[in-house]
Parts: C-alpha cells; structure tokens; sequence
C-alpha cells in the first residue's frame, strides 16, 4: 500500500469560515492577542541582536584602525555629561513603560516628556562634541570617532522620533494595561541604543595604548 | 542490496582507475620557482585524495541513476532503510578523518613551506605597481626599467611590493606565487629561481596584476626572464647599472609575504 | 473545487478596489512621486545643513545619498506601506491591496502573492544577467577583446556579478521561502505579512539604482567594491553601495521574519523532528541573513562614507586600512553563500526523498549538518584574503576552520546518495534536476579544497579556477536547485502543470551546456588566466572559444524554459492538489492554495518523509478534503 498521507482525515474540528481576501493578508490577526505579543518581543530582541552585529563591526573596525587609544583632545567632561545624560534618560523611559502597564498615562507622558528632553540633549552634545572636535575626519581616529558617533546619533534621533510619535498617542490614551506594545517597543528600542553607547564610550573616549 | 554494492564497488573501483589516469595529465604551468614546487605537491596530493571521493559519489549516483529509475510514476515506496544509525556515524569519522589530513599535509606543512623565509637574499627587486603598469627597480645595480623583469637562475629573490593607488597582485604564473600588492605598506614575495625561461616560449612567464585595479588591469603585465647569471649580469650592464649580485643579509624582515 | 478556489481570490475581494489595474498602476505612480519629493527634500535639507556648518553649498554624492535616504521611504509608502501599514499608526484603517491579478503589483501582504513577486523579480534578473554573461564570453573570443572597450568590460562584468549574486541572495530563499514555508509549517501566513511585504517592495529600488549607474558609466569594482578602487571610481559606484546597502535591509527584515515564523507559526503537531528538511534550511539561512548581512552593509556604509564625508577608512594616505574592508566584507560574504546554498539543498533533498519514495537519509544529521555550517560559516572568512598580506598569523587558523566545512557538507552529500540508494526514482524533471545538482555540487566542493588549502590558493587565487568553481557552487548548487523547486512547485503555484518535454529538453541542455561550459574553464585559470580581465594572453585562445560557444549553448537551453513556463501557464494540464504524491503540507491543499492556505487547520500526526515505513502516521491531514467534502 502507498502511503502519500491522503488517505484519511483525521482532524475533526469544524472547517473554518473562509475569509474574505482583506482579512485573510492579515494572518497575524487570528492569533491570539498574547501569542502576537509573544511574537513581537521576540522579533524586537532578534532586531537588536542583528544590529549589535552592525555595531560590533564598527566597533572592530575602530580598533583595527585606529587602536585602542583615544585622542588626547577630546573633551572628557562632555564625553561624561552625555553619557550620564543618556544612561538617565533609560531610567526614565523605563519609567513611562511601567507606568503605562498600571494605566497611569500622565505619568507616562511625564516620563515620555523627559526622556524625550535627555535624549534631545544628549544629541546636542555630541553635535557640540563634533562643531568643536579638535581632530578631523581624515585622520583615523577621527575617521572612527565621527563614523561611529554619527551612526549611534542616528539612532538617537530616530528613538527621539519614535518617541514623540509614541507621546503624541499617549496623550491621546491610545494606550493601557491591556495594550501597550508600542510603547513597551519604543522603550526598549531606547534601551537599546543606551547600551550600545555603553560599549562605545569606554572604546572612544576612555582606552588607552 | 549485495548485487547493488558489488556494482557499485566495481564501478567505484573503475572510475578511480579513470581518475588516476587523468590524474597524470600535468595541469600545471611549468614551474620556474623553488615555492613553485611545493604548490605543486600540494595540488598533486589534493588531486589524488580527491579522485577516490569523487569517484565514490559519482558511482553511487550513475548507478542509481540507472540501476533505480522506473518508467511513470513508481507503483510503491522504496525500501524505508530505518534503524541504520550507524552508516552517518562511519561517514562522520570518515570525512573527519580526511579534513584532518587534509590541514595537516598539504595544509598546514604547506603553508610553512610556502610562507618561507630565505635564509639569505641574493637580489632584491622593487615593484611598484601603479595603474596600470609596474615600475621595477634592481637597488642593488642601481637599474630602473618599465619594460621587463629579468632575474638570475637558482638565486634567492625578494620582492619587495609596493602600490602608489589602489590594489594590485603581484602573481607570476610560471612560479605559481602571488602577494597583493597594497597602498600603505610593503609587501614581500621570496623564494628561489629554479629554471631559465622567458615569456617568448611560455606565456606563463609574465609578471600579471591578478587583483582588479580599473579600466587596463587586464593588460597591467610585464615579460619575465629567468636567466643565467652571466646573462643577467649583462643585461644590467646594458641599461647602464652595476653588474654583479650583492647578497644582502636580510634584515629583519618577515619573511613570505606579510605585513608591514 | 478550483473553481472554489478562483472564487476566493478573485471575487471576495471585501474592500479591495474595483479597477485593479488602474489601482496598482496609480500606487506605483504615487510611489514614484513621493520618492521624487523624498528626494527633493533630502537634497534640500543638506544643502541648508552644509551652509549652516560652513561646507561648500553643494556635494553630487552627498546629495545623492540625502535624497535616497528620504526617497526611499516616499516609495515604499507611496506604493502601498501607507495605506497598508502607515495609516494603523494614526489611528486609520488600512486599504488593502487588490484582490485579483492586481496583487501582484501591489503591496500585497499575502505570503503566497509575495513569493510569486520574488519569483518572477528574481527569474527575470536572472535572465537578464544571463544575457551579461553571453556579452562577456562573446568579448572573451578574442584574446584583445572582440566587442568592449575594458572599461566597459568592466562595467558589464561588475554587472553580471552584482545581479547574478543578487539572484543568488534571495531567488531561492525569497521567492520559495516565501511560498512554501508557511505552506510547510501549516501555517496562514508568515509571522509578519507586512514586514514581507515591505522586504519584497525594497527590491525594485535596487534594480532601479543598479540600472541608474550604467549610464553613470557603471562600477569597475566587481561585486566585491574592494577599496581604495571603489573608493576613487564614478559616481556609479555610489549607485551600487546605495543599491546593495538597500538590499541588504530586504535580506536582514525576510531572515527575522523567516525565523519567528518557523518559531511561532507551526502547526498545531507540527513537532521539531517532523518539520520538513527545507524548511530547515530556510530556518538555519535566515540566522545568517539576520546576523551577517549588518556586516556588508558596514563595509559598504564606510566606502560610502570614505566617498562623501572624507573619512580615511581604506585612504592609506590618511592613515586608512585597505584590508579593513576585506574582513568586515568577507565576514559577511562568505556566510552568503550558505544563504545561497542552505535553501538549496533543503530543495533538493526534498525533493530526492519524495520522487525516490524513500524516507528522507540520516535526517536529523542533515539539520544538524545546516546548524554546523551556520556556525562554522562565521569563522572562516579570512580564506579569501590568503594572498591579500593579512597578519600572517591569521592564515592557519582560517585554513582549519575552512577545511571543518567540509564535514556537514559531506553529510548532505550522505543524505542524498542515502536516501536515492535503492528508491524508486521517478525521474521527472525536478528529480533531473535535484540529481544534477548533487553532481555539480561535488565538483564545487571538492574544487573548493584546492582553494581552503593555502598552498595551492597562493596560485590559484583570482583567476579562472576561481570563477569555475563559484560558478559550480552557485549555479551547479543554487540555481539548479532553484529550478528544481521550480519545476517541483509549479503545479502547487499556478495549479496548472508544465509541459514534461520541454522541462527535459531545459535539463539536458543546461546541464550540458553547464558542464561543458565550466569543465574546461579550470583549465585557462590554471594556466595563468586572471580573472576580471578583458583580454588574455593569445595562447588560451582555444579553450576560451570552446568555453564560449558552450556558454551559449547554456544561454540557449533558458529558451524552453522560457516558453515552458509562459505557455503552460495558459495552456498546461490542470495539476491535482498532490501531483507527486508527496506527504509535506503544501500538497495537503488545493493547487493553488486558498487565500487561507488551509480551509481547516492542519494537524500534523507524523513524519514528512515515511515512505514505505510499515504503520507510519500520515505526516497530516489533507485540509481540502474536510473543506470540500471530497
């Protein structure tokens, strides 16, 4: 006997209505709302595990380059302002993701609001960082230091974007307890970008020979 | 099943008769360079460790090709051949087995061969390649020609490679060598002159740009002679240098072709 | 039942529009305008950006690459991301896509309409790039060139490669990945329709820059963009990075995507060890996609930088490092040709285990084989860089690793010859096909020890060796496979069958003309022949013109294939829902499939490839049947 696994049906359960063709192009739309979320948070930690590739190659080509030193000019203090800048300004989008989960959404704007403020200043600074760089990008460490602030900065910018998109809807109260995964999405995009600022801080303004 | 590998075994048995016999055909350009010659073993020892793979692989698909076809649609399913864990665990060890052969000779034995320093250097030449054309220069007799590369027979040579504008590669067929040559640093090529030649009876004797550099990288290639001493010798004399070899101690320098 | 099945796609269109046709056609115009007014924007706001900061008002490259970062967006909405995607954003309901043949041309999310796009996209580059390749042979005649200039020679070459190896990127995995994964899986869709969708619609950008630098005077750099060439050359370089940077956003948003839906979007039963070989592969493909392809679009965003902001990356007057490229590069690079590869094999030990009517050989060592050369594929690639002056302690290291690859390869090889080893073959064309591939194969693979193994590299490195043996891996190993898939899913797709005569006379000639054309191509690049050149020394002549002649006749066998295709798609016999007689899930359904894919969800009970097993379970129930009472 041929086995091509048509033979018999064995599945009992009632045959589902056929949608109509808009509704069915929207297959995630059947699932669970949870098993959606599950899918999403997974696919937002797979993004940021290809864009740490992204990074790492750019933090493997600054030290193929140009060495694990720094240049001399580089003002130290701003280095470290921003930096505390930005490292706070993860405090307080995690703030606004919880406080959106308890449905207080004031709160959340308020944290929002800030974190949109230190996210802003942090990409001033290292705009003043560049207009008053003491190093030009023809040189290797300037070539390092200006492609990977520039590219990070990049990302700032487009979480500042995000976020502002995301304030705008909170203040709407688009969002609550049982549905924040834009906000949640934003903020960990943000925490993110941080964390990638917490590797190349210490490989541009910190090492040395 | 005992038919089938009995086939199969013969045949496999006659295709690697097949292959040594092609095996024999000497491929190669003919080698001018003492380096030249160890690349030479290393492609023969390759060859001969891939004629019995391949040959394995195109017996048992030729002959279930032929042997397991059916005209139209087969009524029934083939032999389901479960439960023979053991066939994949054979074929691990074995394919190990012959990587590890493999890295080991011609490998990593290879590329100590290959990578070599000279323990002495009887003459350096430098080549610059620029687009799309190099300039070599003999140091030590004083002689700069864009025409064509002369070098004594069964003497110590090094390369020494530089690059004015983007990548070149320096690769002379005929010694089966080849350095890129790269904007920044210079590179080295050593090894010893074997045998006498010239571009006129072998065209593998051209010095070529073998790394994609614009518009004439096809043509950016120089005649190379390997010649007596005597001749080179006066070969120099000819373009108003100073005859004779003046063995250099080699410096520090690493040897083969690397960095800095 | 087809009729049924018509129904669902043309009639039920819920709010699609009425005048597809127009529809689409007036989505691509507005994509085309927005993309304009990106592109006006771009350029603007860098010109009050450069005045502010004091540079000199205008820079062409750098204006190009401001324009193209806003254009981009403005035709991705413009075309059908707003009204598909954006408008949720802001509260809006979404427009969907037209129902009927208008799909095809529209941002449509349905994952079986975007595998057709890839499809058709990717066939039609292939061809297109093809007919480079019949220019380059036809050039290559002559020893000093029969009809280009060596700068145009270049230009076409650097085309040819770029496309092909654009082909080889997503012709597989994109159109059948597509297709056939959730089909596999049980599942409705792929886990993010939309991200598919916008993948697909990043791909005409690409062809659209890659065709904009021609006149530009093209890029003389190959596919490779080795610096400080591509860092001094036109303008039409800048086209290529922009182009390839583009692509490989595609190739990074369809491996996340591939991934979570192997994930998350199984059947219910659909078990780890029941899942079939191809969607394996497709699985073990997407990590390198994922992963790796950051690095290329690295590489290229420093040339691109090196080109338009000053930076001193590759400039070695500034202190730049010319290798740097080639690691960032090759780290990516070389793992791309298991994302050409990996799908492939999955295609055709698939299809080798169902027309063999035999259980799939040694299954769970060919997945774990895909997960060796996914790991192994990261470390290896400094093997190209053998003659390129690295660190001369790099070299061993790198010549082991590359030479492990070999053992899970040599595995596949195991499975294939395992699983067809006392079948019964049916050898139709898609067999013909999967067969040919593990031939071709094995000559790219043992020919690429020769190139792992240093000592003989140093001699062999950039020359015709070289270009015989990639293209036996890649088109022996890739697109042979991709034409098995197609020949093997053309019923299920179209649901009309293609004509046996035609496919075989494709096979023959192909396979024919395929190895006759590369066999004896070792040989010039043995004998001192470099690659990437435009003449040669006069003493290969011979064996250039039997590689040429034979090139055409492989270029010709395309010809019924062509036809094939075209003309059965009209005129071909109405294919069943399981032609082969194939326990998978894509045959579990109607050919073609419903919108839904499956009527009634599948429930997986066993194996996919127990052929002949005494008590096997049905790998899963056919949905049809429960659907439509039959």
């Amino acid at each position: 006997m041929v086995t091509t696994g048509n033979e018999a049906a064995l599945r009992t359960a009632p045959p589902r209505q056929a949608p109509a063709y808009g509704e069915a192009v929207h297959a995630g739309h059947q699932m669970p709302k949870s098993k959606r979320a599950h899918i999403n948070r997974v696919a937002l930690w797979m993004f940021f595990f290809s864009e740490s590739f992204m990074f790492g190659g750019l933090l493997a080509g600054k030290f193929y380059l140009a060495g694990a030193g720094h240049d001399a000019h580089l003002d130290q203090f701003l280095g470290l302002l921003i930096t505390s800048i930005l490292l706070l300004s993860s405090v307080t989008a995690y703030q606004a993701e919880t406080a959106i989960k308890h449905g207080k959404t004031g709160q959340c704007v308020a944290w929002l609001f800030l974190t949109i403020v230190f996210g802003a200043i942090f990409a001033v600074g290292v705009g003043f960082e560049w207009a008053t760089a003491h190093f030009s990008v023809h040189e290797p460490f300037g070539t390092a230091f200006f492609a990977m602030t520039g590219i990070h900065a990049a990302h700032v910018i487009s979480g500042v974007f995000m976020l502002v998109l995301i304030y705008r809807l909170v203040r709407r109260g688009r969002f609550g307890p049982d549905h924040y995964w834009p906000v949640e999405a934003t903020v960990k995009y943000w925490h993110f970008v941080d964390v990638v600022w917490v590797f190349f801080y210490p490989a541009l303004y910190l090492t040395t020979w | 099943m005992k038919r089938d590998l009995g086939i199969v075994s013969v045949l496999w048995l006659v295709l690697i008769g097949v292959g040594l016999v092609l095996a024999g055909f000497d491929v190669l350009p003919e080698t001018h360079s003492d380096k030249g010659a160890d690349v030479r073993h290393a492609w023969e020892t390759l060859v001969l460790m891939a004629v019995p793979v391949m040959a394995f692989v195109i017996a048992v698909l030729t002959y279930s090709f032929l042997a397991y076809r059916r005209r139209g649609e087969p009524a029934e399913d083939g032999p389901p051949h479960t439960g023979r864990n053991w066939v994949p665990k054979v074929w691990f060890v074995l394919t190990g087995a012959l990587s590890a052969v493999v890295i080991v000779y011609p490998g990593l034995v290879g590329i100590d061969a290959v990578m070599k320093k000279n323990d002495t250097t009887d003459i350096v030449v430098k080549l610059q390649a620029t687009k799309w054309r190099w300039i070599v220069q003999y140091p030590d007799q004083n002689v700069t020609t864009l025409k064509e590369l002369v070098l004594p027979v069964d003497k110590h040579v090094r390369f020494e490679i530089q690059a004015s504008d983007v990548l070149h590669s320096v690769w002379v067929p005929a010694f089966l060598l080849k350095v890129d040559a790269v904007p920044g640093k210079t590179t080295y090529l050593e090894f010893k002159t074997t045998k006498t030649g010239s571009f006129e009876d072998n065209e593998a004797m051209r010095l070529q740009c073998a790394e994609l550099c614009g518009r004439d990288h096809a043509t950016m290639q120089l005649p190379v002679r390997v010649v007596a001493a005597t001749e080179f010798d006066q070969w120099v004399a000819d373009l108003g240098g100073e005859p004779g070899l003046k063995p250099s101690v080699a410096k520090s320098k690493p040897g083969g072709h690397s960095g800095h | 039942m087809t009729d049924a099945v018509a129904h669902a796609h043309g009639a039920a269109g819920g709010d699609g529009p009425a005048y597809t046709g127009w529809y689409a056609a007036g989505r691509m115009a507005r994509g085309v305008a927005w993309a304009a007014v990106g592109f006006a924007l771009g350029v603007a706001l860098l010109a009050v950006v450069r005045n502010i900061t004091g540079h000199d008002g205008w820079s062409k490259e750098a204006s190009i690459c401001a324009g193209y970062l806003l254009a981009l967006p403005g035709w991705l909405f413009g075309m059908g991301m707003w009204d598909g995607w954006g408008r949720e954003w802001f509260g809006h309901k979404v427009k969907h896509a037209p129902s009927d043949w208008g799909r095809y041309f529209s941002f449509c999310h349905d994952h079986k309409v975007i595998g057709i796009q890839y499809l058709a996209t990717f066939v039609f580059l292939f061809l297109f790039a093809g007919l480079f390749a019949m220019v380059i042979r036809w050039q290559l005649l002559s020893p000093n060139g029969a009809i280009l200039t060596n700068a145009q020679y270049n230009s076409v070459m650097s085309m040819h490669g770029t496309v092909m190896i654009a082909v080889a990127v997503a012709g597989v995995a994109g159109s059948f990945g597509n297709y056939i994964l959730p089909l596999q899986l049980g599942a409705d869709d792929m886990a993010f329709p939309r991200l598919n969708a916008m993948s697909f619609w990043l791909i005409p950008p690409v062809a659209v820059l890659l065709l904009a630098a021609l006149p530009m005077g093209g890029w003389d750099t190959g596919w490779t963009a080795y610096p400080p060439l591509s860092t001094t050359n036109g303008t039409g370089q800048l086209m290529f990075n922009l182009a390839i940077i583009t692509f490989g956003l595609s190739s990074i948003l369809s491996g996340l995507n591939f991934i979570c839906t192997f994930i998350f979007m199984r059947a219910e039963g659909m078990t780890w060890s029941r899942i079939p070989v191809f969607s394996w592969s497709l699985f073990a493909m997407a990590w390198i996609a994922l992963l790796f392809t950051q690095l290329f679009a690295v590489s290229l965003i420093m040339v691109t930088l090196d080109r338009v902001a000053g930076t001193s990356w590759f400039n070695a007057t500034h202190g730049g490092q010319p290798l740097l490229y080639q690691h960032v590069f090759w780290f990516y690079s070389h793992p791309a040709v298991y994302i050409f590869v990996l799908p492939a094999f999955g295609i055709i030990l698939e299809i080798l285990s169902h027309l063999s009517r035999k259980p799939l050989f040694a299954y769970k060592w060919v997945v774990g084989a895909f997960f060796g050369i996914l790991g192994l594929s990261g470390i290896v690639w400094a093997h190209h860089m053998f003659t390129s002056t690295m660190d001369a302690r790099l070299l061993k290291p790198f010549l082991i690793t590359t030479e492990l690859i070999s053992i899970p390869t040599g595995l596949i090889f195991l499975a294939a010859l395992g699983t067809i080893w006392q079948g019964k073959l049916w050898l139709r064309v898609p067999m013909l096909f999967a067969l040919g591939e593990v031939f071709n194969f094995l000559i790219g693979g043992v020919t690429g020890i020769f190139l792992a193994d240093l000592p003989t590299d140093i001699h062999l490195q950039d020359t015709y060796f070289v270009v015989a043996h990639f293209h036996y891996t890649i088109v022996g190993g890739e697109i042979f496979a991709l034409f098995a898939g197609i020949y093997f899913w053309y019923p299920k797709i179209t649901g009309r069958m293609y004509n046996e005569r035609l496919g075989q006379w494709h096979f023959w000639l192909m396979f024919l003309g395929f190895n006759f054309t590369f066999i004896p191509m070792f040989w010039p690049g043995i004998q001192g022949m470099n690659r990437r050149i435009a003449e040669y020394t006069p003493d290969l002549q011979n064996i250039n013109i039997v590689v040429s002649v034979m090139a055409f006749i492989l270029g010709a066998s395309f010809l019924p294939f062509v036809w094939n295709m075209l003309a059965s798609l009209f005129r071909g016999e109405r294919a069943q829902a399981n032609p082969w007689r194939a326990r998978t899930l894509e045959w579990q359904t109607t050919s073609p499939p419903p919108v839904e894919n499956f009527p009634v969800p599948p429930l997986v009970t066993g194996g996919p490839y127990d052929y002949g097993v005494p008590g096997a379970a049905v790998h899963a129930a056919p949905a049809y049947s429960a659907a439509a009472g039959d």
